[in-house]
C-alpha cells in the first residue's frame, strides 16, 4: 500500500516534470522586475523571488532538470564501474579521495564561462565520473565472489561455451548489483545535487534545480516571509521518501 | 576395448603437492569408489581430471585418457567439447552448484546445447532422475529447489550427453539418509540402464561401498590400497584402511 | 596470523599506501593541469583589465614545467617540509594547514563520534529492547535524516548559532544505522551470546564482552567509514558557514587554480583516508 502511493507520487512528479511548459504558468527566467518578492497567491502562486521571477515555475523546471538527470549521472557511474572495475587498483587510488572533494575540484576547474546549459550536463558527468569507484568495488568483489562460486565451475564441467556462460550465467547476477547500485545512487546524486546548489557549485543561474533553488534558504528572514520557500526542500525530500520506499 | 577411464596424475597449489601421482582405470559400465579423509585431496582429484583445477588456483602434471584419448595437452576449446560430452559431473551441494538465479528450464537447454543442436526434450531424462517435467517445475528458479531436487537435477547435467565416464564428487554428502539412499539407487540404475561407468568420490566409505564394484583408498595424496568392496572391508591391508573399517559403524551383537 | 605473516601484510600495506598517496597528489595536480579551465583566470572576464595585463597576469599563472617535472619538484620540496607556497593566497601552503587544519579536524571528529553515538543508541534501541515502538521510532528518526541533504541541516544549524558538529553527526548517523543495526541484529542471535546467556552471565559481562569485545573489529571499520562520511559532509558544511577549515580551502585552491596547495590538499587527505581503510583492512 505505501509501496503503491509512493510509486504514485513518483509518477506524479515525472509527469510534471515532463509537461513541465504546459504546467508552469511562466518561463522559469521570465522576471517582473516591478514585483520582486511578491507574496504568495494571485498571479504568483508561489510568490516570486528578488529578481521577481515566478516561483512555481522555477520550482516545476527545476524538478525537470533534477529528476532527469540524477539517473543520468547515476547510469553513467554504474557503466563506468561496470567497465573500469577490473582495474581494482585504480579503483582503490579513485576511493582514497572523497567524492566531495574530487566533485569539487573538477567543477571548480571548468572554464569560468561556461553557459547555463553545459554546466548542468557537466555537473551531472561530473558527478557520475566521480562517483564510479564505489560500485565498482561493490562489482569487483561480487565477480571475485563469481568466479569462485560452485556453480560456474558446475557451467564449465558441462562444457558450455565461455561466451555463454558470460551472457546466461554471470550477467544476471552483475545485472542485478547494477539495478541495486542504480538504485542506491539516484537518491545519493539528488542530495549531493542540492548540496553543491547551496554552495553554488551545481547548476548555473538562470536555470533552475533543487539545489540552486535551496540556495535562497541561505536568507532566513525571506523564509519567514514566505514559506514556500521551503517548498523545493519539501519536494525533494519527498521523493527522496518515495524512492526509498519504492526500492526497500 | 579401451578403458572408459585412465590417469595417473600430481596435482599441487602452488608449491603444496597434494596428489602424489594418484593412478587409477576405470572399466566400461564400472563404477569404482575413491574414499577417503576429507582433505585428502579427493575433490581435487575430480577437478583435475576435468581438467579444471586451475580455476581453483592448481596445477596438474600427468596423463587423463578417456576412451583411449589423451586428454592433457588438449586446448582449452577442445576441452570444453570433452566435459560434459565424454566426461559427466556431479558436484556437491546442489547449494551452491547451482545458479540460483536460473530457472531450471534455461539450466537445462543451455547444458543441452553445449553439445547438441536444436531444442532437447528433457521428459525422459529428469523422469530418470526421478523428477517432474511439468511446466511448473522447468519454471521454477534453481534457488527454489529442494536440496534433494537440486541434487536429481544435478545428476540430470551430468548424465545428459551419456558420457563415457561420470564423475560423482560427494553427490550425497549435502542430503539427508532417506534421500541419500534413493539417491544412491538411482547411480545404480543409471549404471545398469546406460552401461555408465562411475568414479564415485565419497568419505562415507560404508554408502558407496554398495553400490560400487572396486573401492580405491586415498590417504594423504595416494592411494594406498585397491580391491572389491568385500575384500576391503573384510581383510583391509593397509593400516589407514583398517582403521577407517574399524571406525565404521557396526550392528550391534 | 601469525606475527611474521601480520609483518609482512603491514609492509606490503605500507607500501602500497606510500604509491597510493603519490599517485592521489599526482592526479589532483593532473586534474588542475589538464582541466579545460586551467587557462582560464576570473580577471579574464572583467573587460576593464587590459589584454596586455591578461597576458601577463596568465604568463605569471602558468607554469612552464611539464607535469612530471613540477610534481617531482614539488615532492622533493614537501621532503624539505614545505608543500609550496600557495599561488592564490600568497602564503606558505604549510602555514595554512596548520592554521586550518585544526578546525576540520575538530569538526570531523565531533561529527564522527555524534554520528556513531546516536547511531549506536538507535540501532540498540531497534534491536536490543525488542519495543515495536522503539523500533518504529528509530528507523522513522533515520529515514527523515537521511533524505535531508547536509548542507541544509548545516544552514539550520548556522542560523540558530548551534554547534555545527552537530549537523555533521545528524548528516553521519543514518549512514550508519544500517550496518550498526545488521550487526547488532547479527551478534543479539549469535551462538556465543546465547550460550552465555544459558550460562547465567550479568547483562554487564554480556555487553562488555560478548557485544562490545565481538564487535570491536567491525565498530573500528565503521568508525573509518564514519570518519570518510564526516569530513564528506564537512566541505560543504564549512562552504556554506565559512568556517575557515580545509574543506573552504579546498574549494578556494580549486578556483584559484593553485597547484601546490591543492597538491597539499590531495596528498593529505589521500593520505588519511587511505590509513583509515588500511587500518581497517588490517584489523579485519
Amino acid at each position: 500500500m505505501r509501496r503503491k502511493l509512493a510509486s504514485a507520487i513518483l509518477i506524479l512528479v515525472a509527469l510534471c516534470a515532463l509537461f513541465a511548459p504546459a504546467i508552469a504558468p511562466f518561463d522559469y527566467d521570465r522576471q517582473f522586475r516591478e514585483s520582486p518578492h511578491a507574496a504568495a497567491g494571485g498571479q504568483f502562486l508561489m510568490g516570486t523571488d528578488n529578481l521577481g521571477r515566478d516561483r512555481f515555475s522555477r520550482l516545476v523546471y527545476a524538478t525537470r532538470i533534477s529528476i532527469v538527470l540524477a539517473p543520468a549521472a547515476a547510469a553513467v557511474s554504474v557503466l563506468l564501474a561496470l567497465m573500469l572495475s577490473r582495474f581494482s587498483s585504480l579503483t582503490t587510488l579513485c576511493l582514497s579521495l572523497p567524492w566531495i572533494f574530487l566533485f569539487i575540484i573538477m567543477r571548480a576547474l571548468l572554464p569560468l564561462d561556461t553557459g547555463p546549459f553545459a554546466s548542468i550536463l557537466l555537473t551531472f558527468a561530473l558527478m557520475g565520473v566521480a562517483g564510479w569507484a564505489w560500485p565498482a568495488r561493490i562489482f569487483n568483489a561480487s565477480i571475485r565472489q563469481i568466479r569462485q562460486s560452485g556453480w560456474l565451475l558446475q557451467a564449465r564441467a558441462s562444457g558450455m561455451p565461455s561466451r555463454r556462460i558470460a551472457l546466461i550465467h554471470v550477467w544476471p547476477h552483475l545485472r542485478a548489483i547494477a539495478v541495486a547500485q542504480f538504485r542506491v545512487l539516484v537518491p545519493a546524486y539528488i542530495l549531493s545535487e542540492a548540496s553543491l546548489g547551496l554552495i553554488g557549485l551545481g547548476v548555473a543561474e538562470p536555470l533552475p534545480s533543487w539545489g540552486n533553488l535551496l540556495a535562497e534558504l541561505q536568507r532566513p528572514q525571506a523564509v519567514s516571509a514566505n514559506p514556500w520557500i521551503l517548498a523545493p526542500l519539501g519536494l525533494l525530500m519527498l521523493v527522496m521518501i518515495c524512492l526509498e520506499e519504492v526500492s526497500a | 576395448m579401451n578403458n572408459a577411464l585412465e590417469f595417473r596424475i600430481s596435482a599441487s597449489y602452488g608449491k603444496t603437492e597434494v596428489l602424489h601421482s594418484v593412478a587409477g582405470t576405470i572399466a566400461p559400465g564400472e563404477i569404482v569408489a575413491l574414499a577417503g579423509l576429507s582433505g585428502s585431496g579427493k575433490s581435487t582429484l575430480a577437478l583435475a581430471l576435468l581438467r579444471l583445477l586451475h580455476y581453483r588456483g592448481g596445477s596438474v602434471t600427468g596423463s587423463i585418457t578417456v576412451e583411449g584419448r589423451e586428454l592433457t595437452g588438449l586446448s582449452e576449446s577442445a576441452m570444453r567439447s570433452v566435459r560434459g560430452k565424454l566426461i559427466g559431473y556431479v558436484p556437491q551441494s546442489p547449494g551452491t552448484a547451482l545458479n540460483e538465479r536460473l530457472k531450471v528450464r534455461t539450466l537445462l537447454e543451455e547444458t543441452w546445447s553445449a553439445h547438441a543442436e536444436g531444442a532437447g526434450s528433457f521428459g525422459a531424462l529428469l523422469e530418470s532422475v526421478q523428477l517432474p517435467g511439468d511446466q511448473v517445475f522447468l519454471n521454477k528458479r534453481a534457488g527454489e529447489l529442494s536440496t534433494g531436487q537440486g541434487q536429481r537435477l544435478l545428476i540430470a547435467f551430468g548424465i545428459m550427453h551419456k558420457p563415457a565416464v561420470l564423475l560423482a564428487d560427494e553427490p550425497t554428502s549435502a542430503l539427508d539418509v532417506i534421500t541419500q539412499a534413493a539417491v544412491l539407487k538411482l547411480f545404480a540404475e543409471l549404471n545398469q540402464k546406460n552401461g555408465t561407468a562411475m568414479l564415485f568420490i565419497s568419505h562415507d566409505l560404508l554408502s558407496v561401498a554398495s553400490i560400487s564394484h572396486r573401492v580405491d583408498i586415498l590417504h594423504e595424496g595416494k592411494i594406498v590400497e585397491s580391491g572389491p568392496p568385500g575384500k576391503i572391508f573384510s581383510a583391509p591391508e593397509h593400516p589407514f584402511t583398517r582403521s577407517l573399517v574399524d571406525a565404521m559403524p557396526r550392528r550391534m551383537d | 596470523m601469525t606475527p611474521r605473516g601480520f609483518a609482512r601484510r603491514l609492509a606490503s600495506r605500507l607500501v602500497s599506501l606510500v604509491v597510493i598517496v603519490l599517485l592521489g597528489g599526482f592526479a589532483a595536480a593532473a586534474l588542475v593541469r589538464y582541466s579545460p579551465g586551467f587557462a582560464s583566470l576570473p580577471e579574464d572576464l572583467d573587460p576593464s583589465i587590459s589584454p596586455e595585463t591578461l597576458r601577463a597576469l596568465h604568463a605569471q599563472n602558468e607554469d612552464s614545467n611539464p607535469l612530471p617535472v613540477f610534481y617531482a619538484r614539488y615532492l622533493a620540496g614537501t621532503f624539505h617540509g614545505g608543500f609550496g607556497v600557495s599561488t592564490s593566497l600568497n602564503q606558505p601552503v604549510a602555514e595554512l594547514l596548520r592554521r586550518r587544519a585544526p578546525v576540520t579536524v575538530r569538526l570531523v571528529a565531533e561529527g564522527t563520534a555524534g554520528g556513531l553515538l546516536l547511531g549506536s543508541l538507535l540501532a540498540w534501541a531497534a534491536v536490543w529492547t525488542r519495543c515495536a515502538y522503539l523500533q518504529t521510532v528509530a528507523v522513522s528518526l533515520t529515514g527523515l535524516f537521511l533524505v535531508v541533504p547536509p548542507a541544509v541541516l548545516a544552514l539550520v544549524f548556522f542560523f540558530n548559532e548551534a554547534p555545527l558538529a552537530i549537523a555533521v553527526a545528524l548528516a553521519v548517523f543514518p549512514r550508519l544505522f544500517g550496518t550498526l543495526r545488521a550487526l547488532l541484529g547479527d551478534l543479539y542471535q549469535s551462538p556465543a551470546l546465547l550460550a552465555a546467556r544459558a550460562r547465567g552471565l550479568s547483562s554487564a559481562t554480556i555487553a562488555t564482552r560478548y557485544v562490545l569485545g565481538a564487535a570491536s573489529g567491525q565498530l573500528i571499520a565503521i568508525t573509518g567509514v564514519a570518519l570518510v562520511l564526516a569530513f564528506g559532509s564537512a566541505i560543504p558544511i564549512e562552504v556554506i558557514c565559512g568556517i575557515p577549515g580545509i574543506g573552504a580551502l579546498a574549494l578556494q585552491a580549486a578556483i584559484g587554480r593553485d597547484m601546490p596547495l591543492l597538491c597539499a590538499l590531495a596528498l593529505i587527505i589521500t593520505f588519511f583516508v587511505t590509513a583509515i581503510h588500511t587500518f581497517g583492512d588490517l584489523i579485519e
